[in-house]
């Protein structure tokens, strides 16, 4: 009775190399989301009414957070400090008239940038998983 | 069942719910127009579009904004009523979308108009699929 013998050769390496794939996946939809944040807050901030810029210059994103496994969100806003007062009104007052801006500024970037959703964060998936296709040791 | 206009449903649902608002009377649609008594307006603030890969359809998300306007004597009142059409509408199902759905808990106080009422808002999501 003839018996074949087969050698698996590389396997610890091909496991490494997953499981780096894998952290750089998840690195790179992080990246993704936080590049998704900051086109928001970018194009609310081109949409804000303007009259000081305190409000305009009150936008801001936060780094990204694993707020639930595998899920990295980042959180977008505006209307702190000095704005406090009357960001969510000029926000949400649709009778005001705006000679630079308008109302719903932040929400109308988030519904305009959630059509690229999928695109940024996906180029920025590639883009990592590209690192570990060319042999890079990840990191960052 | 083919969607209603977004703010038509939204008028009809609060028509409907038997808290105070009559269309035409009190409750309107589009901007806020000005006026001394207590009145409700519902305009569409746009939406949003979304392929749904494994149903081969598209989702509708539409939104509008609702407001309260009350005279400075029935502040309470203007608040109270837009809490009713707040939860009137939330999680409900009208004008053929599966899902309606308000964003805030409670409605927001947006200040006073030209008239001196006081406005309440909260604003409104209805899902529905594109057939």
């Amino acid at each position: 009775m003839s018996r074949i013998r087969i050698e698996l050769r590389g396997v610890e390496e091909v496991a490494k190399r997953l499981l780096l794939a894998d952290r750089h996946l998840k690195q790179g939809v992080a990246a993704g989301v936080y590049a998704l944040g900051e086109n928001i807050r970018t194009e609310s901030m081109r949409r804000t009414p303007v009259d000081q810029g305190v409000l305009r210059a009150s936008h801001y994103v936060t780094p990204p957070e694993q707020v639930e496994v595998g899920r990295p969100t980042v959180r977008v806003g505006c209307g702190g400090g000095a704005a406090k007062p009357y960001a969510l009104i000029q926000h949400e007052r649709l009778d005001f008239h705006h000679a630079e801006g308008e109302a719903k500024f932040l929400e109308n970037a988030a519904k305009r940038e959630a059509q690229n959703a999928a695109r940024t964060i996906g180029k920025h998936a590639r883009a990592y998983l590209q690192r570990v296709a060319k042999g890079g040791s990840g990191g960052s | 069942m083919a969607l209603e206009r977004s703010y038509q449903a939204i008028l009809q649902a609060l028509h409907d719910a038997g808290i105070g608002l009559e269309r035409g009377v009190n409750l309107f649609a589009g901007p806020l127009r000005p006026g001394k008594s207590l009145a409700c307006f519902v305009q569409s603030t746009g939406g949003q579009v979304q392929w749904l890969l494994s149903h081969d359809a598209q989702t509708e998300i539409a939104t509008a904004q609702v407001s309260v306007w009350s005279p400075q004597d029935q502040a309470q009142a203007g608040w109270e009523i837009a809490y009713e059409a707040l939860h009137a509408l939330h999680a409900s199902q009208i004008g053929g979308y599966y899902l309606c759905k308000v964003r805030e808990a409670e409605p927001t106080p947006i200040g006073r108009d030209d008239s001196g009422r006081n406005g309440y808002s909260f604003n409104v999501e209805l899902h529905g699929l594109r057939t």
